[in-house]
């Protein structure tokens, strides 16, 4: 294996032994070389090494020294000590003092010397890897904690008004009232069952398999509005579309589905009951560049400036909804970003939102995305991004 | 200073139909002369930094889990308050996800008596005082 991206730093007194050491290795790898431990330590603290060799014998300080004093501000790299006689008494503080890799014995082989360098990089990014991984890990579990702090509030707050009803309504000495307490367990149920829905399309945008069809903005638009007419306020509102698709376009459905059901639901939810004229107007466009814009405007209550940037984080509520659970603008933000889009918002109190979407074709964007994220497909990368406004 | 029932109450929560079942509940088990609903914990901290003539004794239900500004916050902002006028209340916050970090926190706050489970037990608050007559 050759690999250019190993960088590796050789220290030895010899001039000749540097020079034959990098003739040898410099069209496989990264080679650094010096005489000196001061500019040794000059190119760790400089660049990214990942494998140091030295030699034992040098005037200044052994390379067993070097090795001591350089592997507490620089533990990453592998080290390996090239020496040209047996010493126990080198090798023994080879391994306890400067903690030594490998030993490469003079005259050194180069295709074994090829072997053990390739052999440490491969633990090298290993643990790198893993360290990463770690990282991600202890990302996704502060969101999973304070996943369950809200979502067992946000569960059990509709269960707690259930119950509190219904310890009114025992109060009531008349059969006639229990009615109006019905009335009102229903809207407690109803609010259980939205968060619950919002959970289940948190998840299957969060852990799904996506799959990409061919998408129907019309057909689309009109499924949603099934599923919209039945939200509170529906009736009071008047829907604007435009639609103007003249090529093929392809997306995750579920996804697109999640994005647009959230963005007119809310659209619909914080209608302002001041205006005589309710108004949601849908605009989508896909002419150009295999990317459609979707704009959501209408001219509800607004967004209050301060909470603009933190109504796309999760449980962030900026009113005090009756339906709201906090996490549909959240799930709006991961969908597309999942899909590689972008999403703004742009809002003035008392005059109305828009939310415009870009999203790129999906057959084009999946090579794209790849090449540049290398891990874009790994389950726990992508899921665990701390909630940031992106206006990119 | 002792809790005695029944009482002025100020309940603090955001969620419009607890507000109107709690306030129903208190004022029919007789153990509250008024309750007064405050949806937004800052329009409850304004009115009390206006209010100068608060009766004695009333008891602030606060919920946990608020947009804005949540429970812990407001008793926050309540802290700075002077300390003639904080004697005047007692101060239960209500939750219902009962959070272990949430109950350690609220029992050791000095200003708040203790954390009630929702929903609201009347038996239970009325434990924390004595009935008067009149």
């Amino acid at each position: 294996m050759s690999n250019s991206s190993i960088s590796i730093l050789y220290i030895d007194d010899e001039i000749h032994n540097l020079q034959a050491f990098k003739a040898t290795f410099r069209k496989s790898y990264r080679i650094y070389i010096t005489q000196f431990p001061e500019e040794a330590e000059k190119i760790l603290n400089e660049q990214e090494i990942h494998i140091i060799l030295a030699d034992q014998r040098m005037p200044v300080m052994s390379g067993v020294q070097f090795f001591e004093k350089i592997r507490h501000r620089h533990p990453q790299p592998f080290r390996f000590l090239i020496t040209g006689y047996t010493d126990i008494r080198a090798a023994i503080d080879a391994i306890n003092k400067g903690e030594v890799f490998r030993f490469i014995e003079k005259p050194w082989e180069e295709e074994h010397v090829r072997n053990i360098i390739d052999q440490a990089y491969d633990i090298y990014r290993t643990r790198q890897e893993l360290k990463r991984r770690n990282q991600e890990l202890e990302k996704a579990y502060a969101e999973l904690d304070n996943f369950v702090y809200s979502a067992s509030h946000d569960l059990r707050a509709p269960l707690t008004s259930i119950q509190g009803i219904i310890n009114l309504a025992l109060l009531e000495e008349d059969a006639v009232s229990q009615n109006e307490y019905l009335l009102l367990i229903r809207q407690s149920v109803n609010k259980l069952d939205t968060f619950t829905s919002n959970i289940i399309d948190y998840y299957k945008n969060a852990r799904g398999v996506p799959v990409i069809t061919a998408i129907d903005f019309h057909e689309l638009i009109d499924e949603i509005k099934q599923i919209i007419r039945y939200i509170p306020g529906f009736d009071k509102i008047n829907i604007e579309i435009s639609i103007n698709q003249h090529q093929e376009f392809y997306s995750d459905l579920i996804k697109l589905r999640i994005i647009l059901n959230n963005l007119l639901s809310n659209a619909i939810k914080f209608q302002d009951p001041a205006k005589k004229d309710p108004l949601i107007r849908i605009s989508i466009d896909s002419t150009q560049h295999n990317s459609v814009t979707i704009s959501i405007t209408d001219n509800g209550i607004g967004v209050p400036e301060n909470a603009q940037e933190k109504i796309f984080e999760m449980f962030y509520r900026a009113t005090i909804a009756t339906s709201g659970s906090g996490i549909g603008l959240y799930t709006v933000r991961e969908a597309v970003h999942k899909l590689n889009g972008t999403i703004t918002l742009q809002s003035t109190p008392t005059k109305g939102t828009t939310f415009t979407v870009s999203i790129p074709s999906s057959h084009e964007s999946k090579a794209h995305a790849a090449l540049q994220q290398p891990n874009h497909y790994s389950p726990t990368h992508e899921n665990h991004i701390p909630p940031t406004l992106s206006t990119n | 200073m002792k809790i005695t029932f029944p009482q002025h109450f100020l309940l603090i929560d955001d969620n419009p139909l607890d507000q109107f079942v709690y306030k129903k509940t208190l004022l029919k088990t007789g153990i509250a002369h008024t309750v007064t609903c405050f949806g937004w914990a800052k329009e409850a901290l304004a009115f009390l930094t206006a209010e100068t003539a608060l009766q004695p004794g009333t008891i602030l239900l606060v919920d946990i889990q608020m947009p804005e500004m949540n429970g812990f916050e407001f008793i926050a902002g309540l802290s700075e308050l002077p300390e003639s006028l904080i004697r005047k209340f007692h101060i239960f916050m209500l939750s219902s996800s009962m959070d272990t970090n949430d109950l350690i926190r609220a029992r050791q706050h000095d200003l708040v008596v203790d954390i009630l489970h929702k929903p609201l037990d009347i038996n239970h608050l009325k434990s924390f005082g004595e009935i008067t007559s009149g």
